[in-house]
């Protein structure tokens, strides 16, 4: 019940920092208003993930490395628009906390890959890893390398920031590939 | 999650977009993006489905994917190479193939090692199995197929199979080959499960198998068969084992009493084909009990081993022995005279009195079958047991032929029937009076019987019978009934049950059901005599804690008449000691009785145990109990047994109740 209250607060953040960004709350709100929302939007989803891992009968220890994750990352988004506030080189330390949600998750699917698949789990990695591979390296070809190239502030920043989609594109691959070999896995991931 | 990442996606190369145009604000509607992936990869957490339900990729799906990544990760190499020389696109589209041969030689590896798993298993498998091919010859054997037959495994392989191990029947015949189940999946395509065949080995003998017989396809062509096989020779054993338990009796190895009658019904047919008579007696101790009771079980088995040796020693080996239960048994002579068969008879009761210790009597009931009539086994067990009873009538140790007419105890039996169908078991009541307080504190049921002119019979008259022809489960079962609804209106009342009735499963239900339905169960008492609570002293016991979880009284009655009155007193659980009437109407003038009376009273209440004195005939009796400490008392002085009349409870005899009065205000 308690994560479920934690999560609709999250919910209500995100929904007043979206109308916020779209139509302005007419001047009475706070400044900063909008970094709070999202903040708390994020840390409060970290923790229902946190609570709910904990309490979790399957693939606990997976949960867990993903909410771990997902709770670096928000603390890395918090950083950064309460204190950080600009994206002057790379790596700042919000890098670092948003970056550690992908080792994370990866190790959570690996987990759950494991214990779902025992005595295949290497094999079903490796397929999900070649897919990645194939399709990020497309990705960057098609989509990315012309932002890059055509990038008009500092190079190093861009190409820094460079590593998110791709590694999203590379987790995103994954469970599509993990989800071909069983249709439901689409539909519950 | 999979949404979670996506909008992830999404939110990242925005970002990036906007970053590289230098338009970037912390806050704005794209870094929702962010938090509402955070939001979705917390959602998907909350479930309690598996985050992911990994499957590998096989078959089509497999190919199709691998072959594009693979080509278009080869096409980006050669493009980056040709054209820009990106760093990220040549070092990601390099590393496909790298790791697209390392799952290849996982897979080799993979397939090496099920291989090598595969072949343990079937030859550490503890069934045999062949492969065969389209013509049914062995191509490969495991090692428990070759022990089992008794053949090397080399020996085997190129040898036809059904000639090999299938050639012959269970009894010997030759099984030709177009029966044969294992060529029969190779010719239709069908499984074949086997199972009551034997399989020959290289030696020559023979051992019970089942087996399974399963067709080998390859493209769709039956290409030949794999057969699983088990030696079953324990398993065999096993059911032969239980069909002779199942029909023979445990203590005495003897023929049980089911397939004893299966036999009498097979003999009576093959008198009446071959019209050659037969006979049938049962042979039961005059008083076994007695054994049982004063030297113990285990005497009594003795007794009984005996017996079966005596009975099985004097039969030829065509004729057939039973025990048919407790100490009766059965002897089926087959070819036999009638005389002959009396003369047997003689001399088998004559054989067991000498030869018994502690000597002990035998009767006999003898039936005669002689081809003239369909009968079945159980016919001539009724037949045969209607004359032991006239032999037992009789006095015992003789030998009576059931005379082929209606008899005392046949007539008796059918009266009995036909009371219990319409309904002409009647329950009477007496009064059981309290002593110390006046009142009737519990009425016995009685049965009686009403004839077909409405004539009450005593139950002297049939109870002896009801019992040897088990029609007394019934009986009480009716007498129950009725215990249970006077109880049901609030009347104490104690029901007799007799031997069989004792943790009778339909008695007990219904006592349970009434309980539950609200009964007090302190309403309910139950009577069970010694000899009675003796003829299954295991399921007495049972019957016994039973009723005391139930909440009920359990009483025995005619306490001092049986062999061990006091083995029953320290066995059972019961409440309540009904004093035989022997004791009690001796007592005022037999010092003897009165000082057994006096002794028995302090003996249960040292136990916790209530008295009941029975036969009280006078008001001297009366007052000598009472200042005895006998709890409860009946008899005719203090009611006699009457007619249950459902609107009137029982109450003390006028004269009895001035009696009891008078002494209670002294």
């Amino acid at each position: 019940m308690l994560r479920w209250v934690i999560l609709g607060i999250a919910a209500l953040a995100l929904a007043l920092q979206g109308a916020d960004a779209a139509f302005g709350f007419g001047g009475w709100a706070p400044a900063d208003s909008n970094d709070l929302l999202i903040s708390i939007s994020m840390c409060a989803a970290a923790l229902a993930a946190l609570l709910a891992a904990a309490a979790s009968r399957t693939n606990r220890l997976a949960r867990l490395a993903i909410s771990v994750g997902v709770a670096l990352y928000a603390v890395g988004e918090t950083y950064y628009l309460t204190v950080q506030k600009t994206l002057t080189g790379f790596p700042t330390t919000s890098d670092f906390l948003w970056l550690s949600l992908y080792p994370l998750i990866l190790i959570g699917v690996f987990l759950v890959i494991r214990s779902e698949t025992p005595g295949k789990h290497l094999r079903v990695m490796l397929d999900g890893a070649i897919v990645a591979l194939a399709t990020v390296a497309l990705g960057y070809e098609l989509l990315l390398k012309g932002i890059v190239h055509d990038a008009a502030t500092s190079a190093t920043v861009v190409g820094g920031q460079l590593g998110y989609p791709l590694l999203d594109l590379a987790v995103l691959t994954m469970l599509l590939v993990f989800g071909l070999g069983n249709r439901r896995a689409l539909h519950l991931s | 999650m999979f949404l979670g990442v996506t909008v992830l996606l999404i939110s990242d190369a925005v970002h990036l977009d906007r970053l590289a145009a230098g338009a970037h604000v912390p806050g704005t509607l794209m870094e929702s993006g962010s938090a509402a992936a955070t939001l979705l990869v917390a959602l998907s957490l909350q479930m309690q489905s598996p985050i992911i339900r990994p499957r590998e990729l096989t078959g089509g799906s497999y190919f199709a994917v691998m072959s594009i990544a693979l080509l278009a990760s080869m096409a980006l190499f050669g493009i980056e190479l040709a054209g820009d020389q990106n760093g990220i696109v040549i070092a990601l589209s390099a590393l496909v193939p790298v790791l697209v041969l390392a799952r290849l030689l996982l897979s080799i590896a993979d397939n090496k090692r099920l291989t090598e798993d595969n072949a343990k298993i079937i030859a550490t498998a503890g069934a045999g199995i062949l492969k065969l091919d389209a013509e049914a010859r062995i191509v490969s054997v495991n090692p428990t197929a070759a022990d089992l037959l008794g053949w090397g495994q080399e020996e085997l392989i190129g040898r036809d199979c059904h000639s090999t191990t299938h050639h012959r029947r269970i009894n010997g015949t030759l099984y030709p080959p177009r029966d044969c189940p294992v060529l029969h999946a190779i010719r239709s395509g069908e499984i074949q499960r086997v199972s009551g065949e034997v399989f020959w080995r290289k030696d020559g003998t023979s051992f019970p198998v089942d087996y399974t017989s399963s067709p080998l396809r390859e493209a769709g062509e039956i290409i030949g068969a794999v057969l699983v096989f088990g030696d079953v020779t324990r398993q065999r054993g096993l059911e032969a084992d239980l069909r002779h338990q199942a029909d023979h009796d445990a203590l005495t190895g003897l023929l049980n009493r089911r397939s004893f009658s299966r036999e009498a019904g097979r003999q009576i047919r093959e008198a009446i084909r071959h019209q050659r008579p037969g006979a049938l007696a049962i042979i039961d101790l005059d008083s076994f009990a007695f054994v049982n009771d004063s030297l113990g079980h285990t005497a009594g088995d003795q007794l009984l081993l005996r017996l079966a040796s005596i009975l099985s020693a004097g039969v030829r080996k065509t004729d057939f022995v039973a025990r048919l239960g407790g100490d009766e048994f059965g002897v089926l002579f087959r070819e036999t005279e009638a005389d002959n068969a009396v003369a047997l008879a003689s001399r088998f009761i004559g054989r067991i009195k000498r030869e018994t210790s502690p000597t002990i009597a035998a009767s006999a009931g003898i039936v005669v079958f002689d081809g003239t009539q369909e009968l079945t086994g159980d016919d001539l067990l009724v037949s045969a047991d209607i004359a032991l009873y006239e032999a037992k009538q009789q006095g015992g140790d003789r030998v009576v032929r059931f005379s082929g007419g209606k008899g005392q105890a046949l007539t008796w039996v059918e009266e009995i029937r036909k009371a219990i169908s319409n309904d002409r078991v009647i329950a009477y009541s007496q009064p059981i009076v309290d002593l110390k307080r006046g009142g009737v504190a519990r009425e016995e049921l009685l049965v009686r019987m009403r004839n077909e002119h409405g004539e009450m019979i005593s139950p002297a008259s049939f109870l002896p019978t009801a019992e040897r022809f088990n029609l007394i489960g019934e009986v009480d079962r009716i007498m129950v009934g009725k215990g249970l609804n006077l109880a049901g209106e609030g009347r104490a009342v104690a029901i007799n049950l007799s031997g069989g009735s004792i943790g009778d499963p339909e008695i007990t239900g219904r006592l349970s059901a009434a309980i539950s339905a609200g009964l007090d169960p302190r309403l309910v008492s139950f009577e069970v005599t010694e000899t009675s609570a003796a003829t299954n002293m295991a399921a007495s016991v049972e019957f016994a804690e039973r009723l005391e979880r139930l909440g009920c009284e359990l009483a025995i009655d005619d306490f001092g008449t049986g062999y061990g009155s006091f083995t029953y007193l320290r066995r059972l659980p019961i409440q309540v000691i009904k004093i035989d009437v022997e004791f009690v109407r001796e007592m005022s003038h037999n010092l003897t009785d009165h000082h057994l009376v006096r002794v028995l009273v302090s003996l249960a209440g040292s136990l916790g145990q209530k008295t009941v004195a029975e036969g009280v005939e006078d008001a001297a009796s009366v007052e000598l109990l009472r200042r005895m400490g006998v709890d409860y008392a009946q008899g005719h002085f203090l009611g006699r047994p009457l007619e249950i009349d459902p609107n009137r409870p029982r109450v003390v005899e006028p004269a009895a109740r001035a009696a009891l009065s008078a002494a209670l205000h002294v």
